[in-house]
């Protein structure tokens, strides 16, 4: 499961979630986008965001998903996002050749775009474009690779990752116009791949959902 | 929450108490005049506008601009131009610095032109010039350890100092500090964040840090030589330019010396830019955006701290020590420990901590150390200034001395820390404020000297950090378990398989800290190819607390996207040869990708700057 809160609340969260049983979490640091022409111009369309990444067991799910809308009002707007991909930990007896479940009819997909570091506003000005709501950027490194400079250097190219969340019907499209617009059939220009999201709280369209069916 | 808003939060947590405290004197105990009040309270608002938006500027401008030049330094095919690049580059951000301008204009009025400012400044630039290249040889070679370094650079210095007299050891001390000033250091922040980047390896978080140190190292070898060649020894009464402008006077001429200050340095990166790295446009404007932020933010916050905040500290210093000489102690702890957390390089050297070590080190326990570091150096001062048979060598001496000795115990990302915090630490805030609290005091006090003492203050705020920060993290590495070393299983058989790839998984692997390479490899023998690596920090297992701080422990996470058909046999070669199925040591997740079906071809390569690398190196 991943939750994508605001820089300095993870730690918390993280706190109050692992009562319900030993869960493990994973923080890092990523940032948010705001689409507002003015921040942009200013340069301060910037807004720092933690990304929080737990392993969650089926049984103990909804327990989770309620305390996250009881305790920190996930569902409400500016509060951050928590969306599931399902996974599975590998474990040697159990791990091995298991048929898959590809879940392709999740309500929503999780686009991982991974590019070159400074382009994942961009990416995301391009998602937008194609109907995203809103994404996280989040920053990487790729593998190092053994470079001979005068020094011998382990380069590590520096990437982000843009992680981006939507309807599966707008899903084609959005990967279609990033796959386009950041010309990814280059070779070396970045990756992208999609993640099924079998539940989601907080995102956009669900809050707009909710505030119309009330 | 935005950038822009949560700078001005930060700034707002750290100047409050700041407004607090001298309010709260300036009512009671100090009896301020409505004049000095209002100017107070006008300088603190310029100075929270100001340091917002220079915070802002630094995160939009330097840290890109450091990024750059560290790349473009690391990626020499020639040790001759590394040289002569980092060498530029400690050269200029040197000698339009403002503060020694100020400085040479002094020394060469008190040595009555014996010593020629402009000299002087040129010397200190070259002495940080020199100091830079060899960091920077240093931090790419990997040779020395970092500590053994700064050891051998403050064993030089003790050296020379035998042969300097105290006035110019305290000019030395001044100039370090003078060098470090809000707009370089930043820069040099980002230089070394950049340079351990582009190395990469096990070192990076180490080598993220300590460049300030290496840069405040160069003034006073520079001095010092100059006095021993020149047979300079006697400065005798300094004038003491402490005309207070009003806050419309100032504010040009800080912006003037903003601007003159950054030019050089933006000059040379244009000028790079255009000739050799090409950044985009989109990246460009960002930058020349944040160097306006800068400049002025910089701008508005000197103009509050000298038009407010000197008079008042002057005020407070000459009052406390008139009547209550006795609180005159406890008054300096008090200021030093929240006014050291307004210094805009402490802001920044903090955000760089967060996002180096992926916010394992928690931010307010380094604030917290620094503060009481500097609290008992402002406390000493005030003593020494009390008590004329202290001398400022008592405390700085074995100061330094366990500081040295600390470093090699001390955990390695502290060491850096430390080194860098003596330089941060003695910045404008420090060089104003501070200052003219214990010129205030000392005037009060028929036995100081208010030169003599002014320096000592300065080199005491140096000094503090570099022990209080090593203590922590001697501290630090004592209570951290140390990651067992793993032995590594041969894999069979390589995988590679033929036909048109079906499904695509995306494996997870979450490891300690200094795994991700050794994973890399382990999967690439499977078959896998490209790896993205984060860094974050990770829960599960124990805590480790420390003065009841949570400390993290940090993780690395790999992200792969491969083949469904080799996941597993990825997963289990990593799981057995990294030994992860022991408590706490890591995890290996798989998640179904292709959730959208896989019309698009997927591209898993190389980023194009290697390619171009690469096909240079051929050719």
């Amino acid at each position: 499961m991943f939750v994508i809160v605001n820089r300095g609340n993870a730690n918390q969260l993280l706190q109050v979630v692992q009562h319900l049983g030993a869960l493990r979490g994973t923080i890092f640091l990523g940032e948010g986008t705001v689409p507002s022409r003015w921040a942009n111009w200013l340069g301060i369309s910037k807004t720092e965001k933690e990304v929080l990444l737990i392993a969650v067991p089926d049984e103990l799910r909804n327990n989770l998903y309620s305390l996250l809308r009881q305790r920190f009002q996930m569902h409400k707007r500016y509060k951050g996002i928590v969306f599931s991909v399902p996974y599975r930990a590998f474990h040697p007896e159990t791990g091995t050749h298991r048929p898959f479940n590809r879940y392709e009819d999740a309500p929503y997909v999780c686009l991982m775009t991974v590019v070159e570091k400074g382009l994942g506003q961009e990416c995301m000005a391009h998602a937008r474009a194609a109907g995203a709501q809103g994404g996280t950027i989040i920053h990487a490194h790729g593998a190092g690779v053994p470079q001979d400079f005068y020094f011998p250097l382990v380069i590590e190219p520096q990437k982000e990752i843009v992680l981006i969340v939507t309807k599966r019907e707008n899903a084609t499209a959005i990967r279609d116009n990033i796959y386009t617009q950041m010309q990814l059939e280059r070779k070396g220009s970045g990756i992208l791949f999609a993640l099924p999201v079998t539940q989601t709280l907080g995102l956009y369209e669900e809050w707009q959902q909710e505030r119309r069916a009330t | 929450m935005n950038l822009l808003r949560r700078k001005f939060d930060e700034v707002l947590r750290s100047l409050l108490p700041v407004v607090v405290l001298v309010m709260l004197l300036s009512l009671t105990l100090v009896k301020a005049d409505e004049q000095t009040i209002a100017n107070f309270l006008l300088g603190a608002l310029l100075l929270l506008v100001g340091l917002g938006i220079f915070l802002l500027g630094v995160d939009l401008a330097m840290i890109p601009i450091g990024t750059h030049m560290a790349t473009e330094v690391a990626t020499s095919k020639s040790i001759w131009r590394i040289a002569l690049l980092a060498f530029l580059m400690g050269l200029l951000v040197t000698v339009a610095e403002p503060d020694l301008q100020i400085l040479g204009a002094q020394v060469e009025a008190a040595s009555g032109g014996a010593i020629s400012g402009r000299m002087m400044v040129f010397l200190v630039s070259v002495g940080v010039g020199f100091l830079i290249t060899l960091g920077t040889i240093r931090l790419l070679s990997g040779k020395m350890s970092y500590a053994m370094f700064m050891a051998l650079a403050y064993a030089g210095i003790l050296i020379l100092s035998i042969f300097v007299s105290e006035e110019f050891l305290a000019i030395s001390f001044d100039s370090s500090g003078a060098t470090t000033g809000a707009l370089t250091t930043p820069f040099i922040l980002a230089l070394s964040a950049g340079l351990s980047k582009v190395k990469g390896g096990k070192s990076t978080e180490e080598d993220s840090f300590g460049m300030v140190g290496v840069m405040s190292a160069g003034p006073m070898y520079a001095l010092m030589l100059m006095s021993i060649i020149t047979g300079q020894k006697k400065i005798v009464g300094f004038p003491a330019a402490t005309k207070t402008l009003s806050a419309i006077e100032l504010f040009p001429h800080e912006l003037l010396n903003a601007v003159i200050a950054l030019a050089p340095l933006c000059a040379m990166f244009f000028f790079l830019n255009f000739i050799h790295f090409k950044a985009p446009k989109r990246e460009i404007m960002g930058i020349i955006k944040g160097i306006i932020y800068t400049i002025f933010g910089l701008a508005l916050f000197l103009t509050g701290v000298n038009s407010g905040f000197m008079d008042m500290g002057k005020l407070i210093g000459a009052r406390i020590a008139g009547n209550y000489l006795w609180l005159l102690p406890g008054v300096g702890l008090m200021l030093g420990a929240i006014v050291v957390l307004m210094e805009p390089a402490v802001i920044v050297l903090g955000h760089q901590i967060e996002e180096v070590t992926g916010g394992r080190i928690p931010l307010n326990m380094i604030r917290l150390t620094l503060s009481i570091g500097v609290a008992l150096a402002i406390g000493c001062s005030m003593l020494r200034i009390m008590i004329p048979s202290v001398k400022l060598w008592y405390f700085l001496l074995p100061g330094f001395l366990l500081g040295v000795i600390l470093s090699f115990q001390a955990d390695p990302v502290f060491v850096g820390i430390a080194y860098d915090a003596g330089g941060v630490a003695s910045g404008p805030m420090t060089a104003t404020f501070v200052l003219a609290f214990a010129q205030g005091a000392a005037m009060q006090i028929p036995t100081a000297n208010v030169m003599v003492d002014g320096f000592g203050v300065i080199a005491m705020v140096a000094m503090a950090p570099v022990l209080s920060i090593m203590i922590l993290g001697a501290i630090f590495r004592h209570k951290e378990a140390t990651v067992p070393e793993k032995t590594r299983q041969p894999l069979p058989a390589s995988a590679h398989l033929a036909g048109k790839i079906q499904d695509y998984d995306c494996v997870i692997a979450i490891l300690e800290k200094g795994l991700a390479d050794e994973a890399v490899a382990l999967a690439r023998e499977t078959g896998a190819r490209g790896a993205t690596i984060l860094n974050g920090r990770g829960s599960g297992g124990q805590h480790m607390h420390l003065f009841s701080f949570e400390v993290q422990k940090e993780k690395e996470v790999v992200f792969w996207l491969v083949d469904a058909r080799i996941t597993d046999k990825m997963a289990q070669h990593i799981h057995d040869s990294l030994d992860l199925g022991s408590q706490g040591s890591g995890t290996v997740f798989i998640l179904p990708s292709g959730a959208i079906g896989l019309d698009a071809p997927v591209t898993i390569g190389q980023s194009p700057r290697h390619m171009s690398a690469e096909r240079e190196t051929e050719s």
